[in-house]
């Protein structure tokens, strides 16, 4: 995997899956952001990745921060510049990673997938009332008796359904923000 | 011309399409707020409070007014009715939130809040209902956690039957309001428990949080001040305030008092409010922003006439991190974060 930071921001590729991944345009990691990502590789065994940076693009001082931090916690991050061969890792924790990555798009950190495979993740944006085990309240005992609610009238100047198609359009739609 | 079978298939895929319900719940403070997919040209309000009523006095018919009643027999007024109940006797209601979360001062208050949000809910037979509602962001004030609180509030949806997921509240303001400028903004909902902000990039949470000094902060140091209940102040407030007047245009002079101490804590509340969003954004957004930000405000407590343009004076008064573009209303400052949570659950399930 290629972990490519310029000065647009922070590509992940995985050539052999055809998978790019990049952070939209000026929007830069934060430090944390940066330390989650490694966590989550070195969670998921992949142990070794190449950096790049943009020959004229010296990397910023954040994510140089972070990386030194984490090469401090860790093993050191092997730095290029112009590394033009592509390095794959692990071949057989492709999926996970592809799975990961995609995960982590889903909580902010990038956007903008073109993915020339689909993976079987599924986020789930909502609790299911059928699946997940809460126990519900004791409501047996008490009875309700209303006049009704106070309604409002409730002026669109735009369908709800479409602003609602726009807003999955931009977002993804199945984030956990 | 469609076989028996074909026509069956047909209805049964419609019928499917129009099973799904999506709403969005605004668990407020003072007020609980439901936006309904199949009732999108109106939305319920209530009052989020209860009066339980002495023994003395619950043989009395209770009949015209909203109320909850046990298998005791014990009962307990509730929404509007008890809040106008408890100031003709001069009685503070019980409030199930506190401070924008659940309080935990109220035994009683999670069951009571169930009913009333089945209520509010209403009928979702045959739905399949999907339901997005309000939590606050951490306090700056008192760092206290969320989660039982939206724990809670899951397990109120599980019990009424409905699918469901928790979205900060500012940040369904921008997903109402923002449209225009691609989701991108700073949505502060100004509740009565508390104020909470949300800068949004791209329909993406990039910082949040929220103050306790909002619509009670306002109403308590005002009763405080001036040794009145606290509903009563909120009385005059939604009934007088004007900040685009001032305090001394009320004719009545007892009235006047009270108005007088209400601005003063407004305008301290709005300078906690812009300070705070400027020290978090410089703390904590890494965002190289090309663009400008409007401010969208929405929640009672920014209701009074004159609230923005006087939010527009004291924001003029500092320099900011990122570019203003504008300060605006919502279009409903009632209803801006139950519709934008009720398009968050159609985004999400769609």
């Amino acid at each position: 995997m290629i972990l490519n930071i310029t000065a647009k921001g922070l590509t992940f590729r995985i050539i052999e899956k055809n998978l790019e991944i990049k952070t939209p345009a000026r929007l830069r990691f934060n430090e944390n952001a940066i330390l989650i990502i490694m966590s989550e590789l070195r969670r998921q065994n992949i142990h070794s990745w190449y950096i790049t940076s943009d020959q004229n693009t010296p990397l910023r001082s954040t994510p140089k921060t972070a990386i030194n931090k984490f090469g401090k916690l860790n093993k050191p991050i092997k730095i290029e510049k112009d590394k033009k061969s592509d390095c794959l890792v692990c071949q057989n924790k492709l999926d996970i990673l592809i799975e990961m990555v995609e995960s982590l798009s889903k909580k902010q950190f990038v956007s903008n997938i073109q993915p020339s495979q689909k993976t079987n993740v599924e986020h789930q944006f909502f609790t299911s009332q059928k699946d997940e085990f809460i126990p519900t309240i004791d409501i047996s005992n008490m009875e309700i008796s209303t006049s009704g609610q106070k309604i409002v009238d409730n002026e669109q100047d735009v369908d709800l359904h479409k602003l609602a198609a726009e807003l999955k359009n931009v977002t993804g739609g199945n984030d956990d923000n | 011309m469609m076989t028996i079978e074909q026509q069956n298939n047909q209805n049964e895929n419609r019928s499917g399409q129009n099973n799904k319900l999506f709403v969005g719940l605004d668990v407020g403070t003072m007020n609980l707020v439901c936006a309904r997919s199949d009732q999108t040209d109106q939305i319920k309000i209530t009052r989020n409070v209860f009066l339980p009523i002495d023994d003395e006095i619950a043989s009395s018919d209770f009949s015209e007014l909203s109320h909850i009643q046990d298998s005791e027999g014990k009962i307990y007024v509730i929404g509007q009715d008890a809040f106008n109940f408890s100031n003709v006797f001069g009685q503070p209601v019980c409030r199930p939130m506190k401070r924008g979360v659940i309080s935990s001062d109220e035994i009683d208050a999670v069951e009571i809040l169930t009913l009333i949000i089945k209520n509010l809910i209403g009928d979702i037979n045959g739905k399949e209902v999907y339901c997005t509602y309000s939590i606050p962001a951490e306090s700056l004030d008192s760092g206290k956690s969320i989660t039982y609180h939206e724990r809670v509030f899951a397990r109120i949806l599980n019990t009424i039957g409905v699918n469901n997921a928790p979205l900060n509240e500012a940040m369904a303001i921008i997903y109402s309001e923002c449209r225009n400028e691609r989701f991108s903004g700073i949505g502060i909902s100004m509740g009565a428990g508390m104020v909470n902000v949300c800068v949004s990039y791209r329909g993406l949470e990039t910082l949040k949080f929220s103050i306790e000094q909002s619509g009670d902060w306002i109403d308590n140091n005002v009763a405080e001040s001036l040794n009145m209940v606290p509903n009563r102040v909120t009385n005059i407030k939604e009934k007088y305030l004007n900040l685009k007047e001032g305090f001394n245009k009320h004719p009545n002079k007892k009235i006047r008092r009270v108005l007088e101490a209400i601005e003063y804590y407004y305008y301290a509340m709005m300078e906690t409010i812009i300070k705070e969003i400027i020290i978090e954004f410089e703390k904590k957004v890494d965002l190289d922003l090309e663009e400008s930000l409007p401010v969208v405000v929405s929640g009672g407590t920014s209701m009074p006439e004159g609230f923005i343009d006087r939010f527009k004076v004291e924001f003029s008064k500092y320099e900011l991190p990122f570019e203003l573009s504008e300060i605006r209303k919502a279009n409903n400052p009632l209803t801006a974060v139950a519709n934008g949570l009720m398009i968050k659950s159609m985004a999400s399930a769609i």
